[in-house]
Order: C-alpha cells, then sequence, then structure tokens
C-alpha cells in the first residue's frame, strides 16, 4: 500500500493507535501548534467522548482534548509503534532534520 | 520594609514601572506553578510591595535577593511568545511592556519537551534566562528527574530543579535571574560587555540566516522610515534595547520557528530527562478516568450538584444567619440614628432604604453566596478538575456557541447571577462570556426560583410552577441560540490540554476567592447604596403612583397585568425577592387584606407574573457584577435582551392565557 493512501484524518483514527501528524490545516492551526500538534509530532488517540464530542490525544505525557470538527483538519500517517523505527521514515522535523549547534 | 514601598515609581508611557531596580519576568505555560512558585518566593524574600499592575492586570513584587532589589513580574500563562491569554494582544507584547531584564522560565520538569519551546523563544530573545524545572515533586512520582546541569549546558544558562511546593531550588533560580537581571542592567548602562547576553544559535543553518536577515532589518528600519518605528512596535522595542535584532526578528518569525523549537526542545528534553519505570500514579488514572463517558458523566454530574447544593444551602443558611443579625444589631441602630441625623422623613426613609435595605442586600448577597461560590471554583481550578468538565461538557455547551466549562458558572446561577457572572471568567474570549453571562442573568437565581414557587403554588398550583420554569427554561435556550447567531463571531473550536489532577493548595485557593470577592464588593457597593436611595425616594415620596401611572396602561395593554405589578416589577430591581413581596404589600394596600393577591390577580395574571419577572432585567447587584466584569455596554445590552425577552415571552403567555 502506499503512504498516501494511508494517510488519515485524526478524527478517523481509531482508539489507541499510534499516528505521527502530517499536516494541520484550518483556523485551529495555530492553537494546535501552542499544544505541540505539529507535522512530525507523535500521538495516540486515547479516547473519544460521546456524542462526537472532542477527541483525546496524548502526546508525550500530556493530554489534549481536540474537537471533532478540528480533528477532520488534522491528517495523518501511520506510525510503527518504536519511535526509532518512524525516525528512521524521515518525516517531519522532530526526526532529526533541525541540525545540532 | 524599605521606604520605597510607600512611593511607587512613576509609570513608564506604554509600559510597566521603570526605575532603577531590574526586571525578572515570569514565563510558563499555563498550570506549571507558576503562581505557587511565585508565593514561595516572596515569601522566602523580603516583600515590600504587592501592587497589581494597572494597564494589563499584571501582578509585581519587589523582592530582595542577596541585598539585590528587583521587581519580579509574573505574567499570565502562555504557551507560546505569540499565545493570547488575556484574548487580544499576543503575550509577546506584555512580556515587552514589563521590559524585563532577565527571564524566569517555569518549566514542567515531568514534561520538559513540552515546556522548553516557551523557554527557546525566551532564548531567541537576546535576555538573559534562567530555568526553572519546577514540579519535581509530580515528576518523581512519575519517574522522572531533571538532569539540571546538562540542561544548564544544552541551554547555555542557569538551569535548577524547583519545587514550587516545598521551595525546593526557588531561591537559587530566582537569584540567578536577579543576578543576570542586575548584569544586564549594567550592559545597558555601558557597564559591561554587551556579549555576555548573546544567545548562541541553536538553529539549523538556513533558519538562523533568516533570522539574522530579518534583524538586520529591523534594525535599518527606524533610519530610513523614520515614524514607522514608532508604528511598529517591535523595531521600536529593538531600538530602545528591550530585545536584541534577532530576538525582534524570532518575534516576528514565530510561527515559521515554532516547529523548529519543538524538534529542538524534543531533542534537550531527552538528554535531561532520566526516566524510571513507575506505576501510573493515581492522580494521572483519575484525570483518564475523568473524561470518559463513565464514570465520567456520573462524576461529573455529583460534582455539578454538589456545588450547586453546597452555594444554595451554605450560602442559604449564612443569608438567614446574617439577616437575622442584621437585624438584631444594626438595622435597629439605623432606624433608631438616621430620623435623629436627618430631620426631613422622606430623606431619611430613603436613606433608610440606601444603608438598611441597600446595604443587608449587598452583604447577604454578597458573603454566602458570593464567598462560597469563589471558594468552590478556586478548589476546582486549582485541583485541574475544570478542563475535565470542559471536555466533557463541549458538545453539549457548543450548541450554545458556548464552551463546556461554561457549565460551572451557568449552574452556579441557579444560586445565585452575581458569582455566576465573576465565574464566567473561566471562559476565554470575550464572545463567549457575554453569551454565557447573557445566560446567567436569564437563569432564575434562587431568589426569582421562590417567587415563582411562591407566587404560583399557593395560587395556580404547583403543576403551574413547574409549568413556569420550563417556559423559562426554554426562553433561555431559544434566546441563547438567537444570542449566538446574532453577537458576531464563532465559538472557536475546542483545542485544550487536560490539566494533572492534583491537591488544591489551601492558602492558594483562599487568596484567589477572597481577591474575587474583594473585586465584587468594589464594583457592587457603590451601585446598590444609589440604587437603594433613588428607589427609597421613589417609594417614599409616593412618586411609585406616578410610577405606575406611566408604565401602568402599557402593562395593561401588553401583559394584561394590574398596574401595581408594573410597580412591584420595577422595585424588584433592587432586590428579586421584591417582586413579591411588594406585590402583597400592594395588593393589601387596594384590595385590603393581606392574603389578597389571588383576589387581585388571577392565577393567569399571577402566571404571566411570575414568568416576567423571572425573566425580565436582572437585580441591581448583577448588573453592577455586569458592569464590573464586562463593561456598561455590554450590561446595558444585556438588561435590553432580558427586558425584551421578558416583554417578547409575556405577551405571548398573555395572549395564549387571555389576560389581554
Amino acid at each position: 500500500m502506499s503512504r498516501a493512501s494511508r494517510v488519515l484524518p485524526l478524527s478517523r483514527v481509531p482508539i489507541g493507535v499510534r499516528c505521527v501528524i502530517a499536516s494541520v490545516d484550518g483556523p485551529a492551526r495555530a492553537e494546535l501548534e501552542r499544544e505541540g500538534v505539529l507535522p512530525g509530532s507523535l500521538v495516540r488517540v486515547a479516547a473519544r467522548t460521546p456524542l462526537g464530542g472532542p477527541v483525546i490525544l496524548e502526546l508525550g505525557r500530556a493530554r489534549i482534548a481536540v474537537s471533532s470538527l478540528v480533528a477532520a483538519q488534522v491528517l495523518t500517517e501511520p506510525s510503527d509503534t518504536d519511535p526509532s523505527a518512524t525516525a528512521a521514515s524521515g518525516a517531519g522535523p522532530l526526526n532529526g532534520h533541525g541540525g545540532r549547534p | 520594609m524599605s521606604a520605597n514601598a510607600c512611593h511607587p515609581a512613576p509609570e513608564a508611557p506604554g509600559g510597566l514601572r521603570l526605575d532603577a531596580r531590574p526586571v525578572v519576568a515570569m514565563v510558563g505555560r499555563p498550570n506549571v506553578g507558576k503562581s505557587t512558585f511565585l508565593a514561595r518566593a516572596s515569601r522566602k524574600f523580603v516583600e515590600t510591595a504587592n501592587a497589581p499592575g494597572t494597564t494589563v492586570g499584571i501582578e509585581r513584587r519587589l523582592v530582595t535577593v542577596g541585598g539585590r532589589e528587583a521587581w519580579l513580574v509574573d505574567l499570565p500563562g502562555a504557551r507560546s511568545l505569540d499565545d493570547e491569554p488575556a484574548g487580544d494582544d499576543p503575550f509577546w507584547t506584555l512580556l515587552l511592556q514589563a521590559a524585563p531584564d532577565a527571564i524566569l522560565v517555569v518549566a514542567d520538569a515531568g514534561n520538559l519537551a513540552r515546556h522548553l519551546p516557551i523557554a527557546i523563544a525566551c532564548r531567541d530573545l537576546g535576555l538573559p534566562v534562567v530555568l526553572a524545572a519546577n514540579l519535581t515533586d509530580e515528576a518523581a512520582r512519575r519517574g522522572i528527574t531533571v538532569d539540571a546541569g546538562r540542561l544548564g549546558q544544552l541551554f547555555n544558562a542557569p538551569a535548577h530543579a524547583t519545587c514550587g511546593r516545598t521551595g525546593e531550588g526557588v531561591d537559587v533560580a530566582l537569584g540567578d535571574a536577579v543576578r543576570l537581571a542586575v548584569v544586564r542592567r549594567a550592559v545597558k548602562a555601558g557597564g559591561a560587555s554587551p556579549r555576555a547576553t548573546m544567545s548562541a544559535p541553536i538553529y539549523p543553518y538556513d533558519v538562523e540566516q533568516r533570522l539574522s536577515v530579518a534583524g538586520a532589518a529591523l534594525t535599518v528600519q527606524p533610519r530610513s522610515l523614520g515614524a514607522a518605528a514608532l508604528v511598529d512596535p517591535l523595531a521600536a522595542a529593538v531600538l530602545d534595547g528591550r530585545v536584541s535584532p534577532r530576538g525582534g526578528a524570532s518575534l516576528r518569525m514565530a510561527s515559521s520557528l515554532e516547529p523548529v523549537r519543538w524538534a529542538v526542545a524534543a531533542r534537550w528534553a531527552e538528554q535531561a530527562e532520566r526516566r524510571t519505570e513507575v506505576a501510573e500514579p493515581l492522580a494521572d488514572r483519575l484525570a483518564r478516568l475523568a473524561t470518559t463517558p463513565f464514570p465520567g458523566i456520573p462524576v461529573f454530574i455529583g460534582i455539578s450538584l454538589a456545588a450547586f447544593m453546597a452555594v444554595i444551602l451554605v450560602g442559604g443558611f449564612l443569608a438567614s444567619l446574617l439577616t437575622v443579625a442584621w437585624g438584631a444589631t444594626v438595622s435597629p441602630f439605623l432606624t433608631a440614628t438616621i430620623p435623629v441625623l436627618i430631620p426631613f422623613p422622606v430623606l431619611a426613609n430613603a436613606a433608610l432604604w440606601a444603608l438598611d435595605g441597600g446595604m443587608l442586600g449587598m452583604l447577604s448577597v454578597g458573603i454566602p453566596y458570593i464567598l462560597t461560590f469563589y471558594l468552590l471554583l478556586a478548589i476546582l481550578e486549582d485541583s485541574g478538575y475544570l478542563t475535565s468538565a470542559a471536555v466533557l461538557m463541549d458538545r453539549v455547551f457548543g450548541v450554545l456557541g458556548l464552551p463546556g466549562r461554561a457549565a460551572i458558572p451557568l449552574l452556579a446561577a441557579a444560586g445565585c447571577n452575581v458569582p455566576a457572572i465573576y465565574g464566567t471568567r473561566v471562559l476565554r474570549t470575550r464572545r463567549e462570556r457575554v453569551l454565557a453571562a447573557f445566560l446567567v442573568t436569564l437563569t432564575p437565581c434562587s431568589a426569582r426560583s421562590a417567587v415563582v414557587i411562591a407566587a404560583l403554588a399557593p395560587f395556580a398550583g404547583i403543576p403551574a410552577a413547574i409549568a413556569a420554569f420550563a417556559v423559562v427554561g426554554g426562553a433561555t435556550v431559544v434566546a441563547g441560540l438567537g444570542a449566538n447567531k446574532l453577537i458576531p463571531g464563532r465559538q472557536p473550536s475546542l483545542v485544550l490540554e487536560l490539566s494533572p489532577l492534583r491537591a488544591p493548595v489551601f492558602a492558594h485557593v483562599v487568596r484567589k476567592a477572597w481577591y474575587r470577592f474583594r473585586g465584587f464588593v468594589v464594583a457592587a457597593t457603590p451601585i446598590m447604596l444609589l440604587g437603594s436611595l433613588i428607589l427609597g425616594i421613589v417609594y417614599e415620596a409616593g412618586a411609585w403612583q406616578t410610577v405606575a401611572s406611566v408604565i401602568g396602561p402599557s402593562f395593561e395593554t401588553l401583559l394584561g397585568l394590574p398596574a401595581i405589578a408594573g410597580v412591584a416589577l420595577v422595585f424588584a430591581f433592587l432586590r428579586k425577592e421584591l417582586a413579591l413581596q411588594l406585590l402583597l404589600v400592594f395588593a393589601a394596600v387596594q384590595v385590603g387584606h393581606a392574603a389578597a393577591l389571588g383576589e387581585l390577580m388571577s392565577p393567569q395574571q399571577l402566571f404571566v407574573y411570575a414568568v416576567v419577572s423571572s425573566i425580565s432585567i436582572p437585580c441591581l447587584a448583577t448588573l453592577a457584577a455586569l458592569r464590573g466584569e464586562l463593561g456598561t455596554r455590554a450590561a446595558v445590552g444585556i438588561s435590553v435582551g432580558s427586558l425584551a425577552l421578558a416583554l417578547g415571552v409575556g405577551m405571548v403567555l398573555a395572549r395564549l392565557l387571555g389576560t389581554v
């Protein structure tokens, strides 16, 4: 399966699955950025609240609630649970394109 | 105590206090324990002044460390330098207004990767930075310790492991910040080399290059464009040395730098953290459960009901206690002395309305309901539960254009509207606050509920009372939907970090509640006194009959109610209980005996009256709170809105029930 076809909006990622943020769009972009939800960050969809309420993400040790409207505008790529494997795939700034001083 | 405490230095134009003493600004993400840190820091060191900033509500304290005096400025929690914690202005404008000589960044030791980006952003400003890896106690429970030495190396700045609760490392961190601030003052005065405050490049080559180009542009701009420098706050800040050119450029490029900062932060955190495997702490497990449908929702309902009952029961008990005490002590004294002091009976009685009735009204609302609610709210806020409740209720309140956290003030409103208005401070934007305040004023408080029950249950039956509440509730929801459409703007979608659960710090809770309570007393007292005095004069001078003749006819034609019912409604503006008490008095005057209300008005008329009095204009204390919190325009707008809604609903009911 090609990588592009495995891109899923965050709102459709199953509970408990880890994924890497591929792109963030829409008016909530800046808010998401402040919470560390940026391209390249590794998140886990921890829970969904009832009645189409917010999605709860785990990002490191933080838990972030994101309304389902916002979650639909965040695209994700699958990630292997092993973080080092993700680093090797070379997507996004978390995977070492930032140089050392 | 230094002599300076009594003589505040003059305000700098467009900024905070500037004097010979250096300024240390405290920066950190929300919920990182900055307030506890500050309390610890200022208890440790001699606190000689504590003046809230006039322009931006920033708190600053004079601290003395090792014989050096410095201003410690506490800034609101921010997640990045271009965050908007107060609603409109980006955080960096607050920071530059404070004109800090050094920045003390408070970070969560248990989650450095998340807290270092703003620290890196501060470091980019070209100001001396000290890093406090705070909350080490919570981090330790999660099996994380911070290698402060390694962190300092990476950061090229002093770093300390601190714990605000125990005081660990707090004085050392603050001491370092003050020391660096003093040095920077010397640099600005020309006494030291400016190299001392330059930060080493940490970003990839291309990013650093863009930063230096943008920085150079900021320094050139004033000379070539002249007046433009006055318009551009960044260029002005660079010009007067509050930030370095690179710092100014980093603020301009903030959004493109942010991903790079998070990447650097992740790397540094990896190197500075030492982890051991431990079982998940109980607080974290509870926090996880708090947002689940079960037991999250039952727990939310339980906590809400408990808070609601506490306000009603504790508040009601204290209020009656206070009323009895007042009636036994102050009231007889006033009744005896004021007629002696003021020889004109009408004026004397009017003064009694203000000093006796008005003051009692204020106290019996203020102390019992408001203090009780503030204490509860502060506990809920400090425990971190409020964010869980907000997430659970987000979908439900989203329909009304409100975020989930609006649930708390709206529930409190059923006890008393006034604390609920102040409770809207938990909301982030002004739009949310205005919308929530409007719904709060429509929610029947315990006094209004009492009027509805006492006017309807004996004369029209209990089902009528229940139906009246249903009509009021329905009107509130419809009005909320309408207001959401009418008020410009849109409810921003939820993006919210869930706070970890922690035990609230008692002193902190009390201080917060007291601070807010003082705000209510200052805002409401003059309005309550003046309002009662005016109503007292109108009543005592017999002018209420004029009021009846003015508003009576329209009341009769529109709502089918007797003119004196309109007068009672006008006076209920002072205290909602008067809507029934005065009506009974007027009925007795007109019909001749006390239980005359049923003869004066039909059950249908009473129903219309109960609904209209419940929805119409908030009481004086609520209006004072609205004005103090949201400004005169919003207060007037909300009052007009609720009056229009009351009349509209009343007219429809009058036609349906055949009273006109």
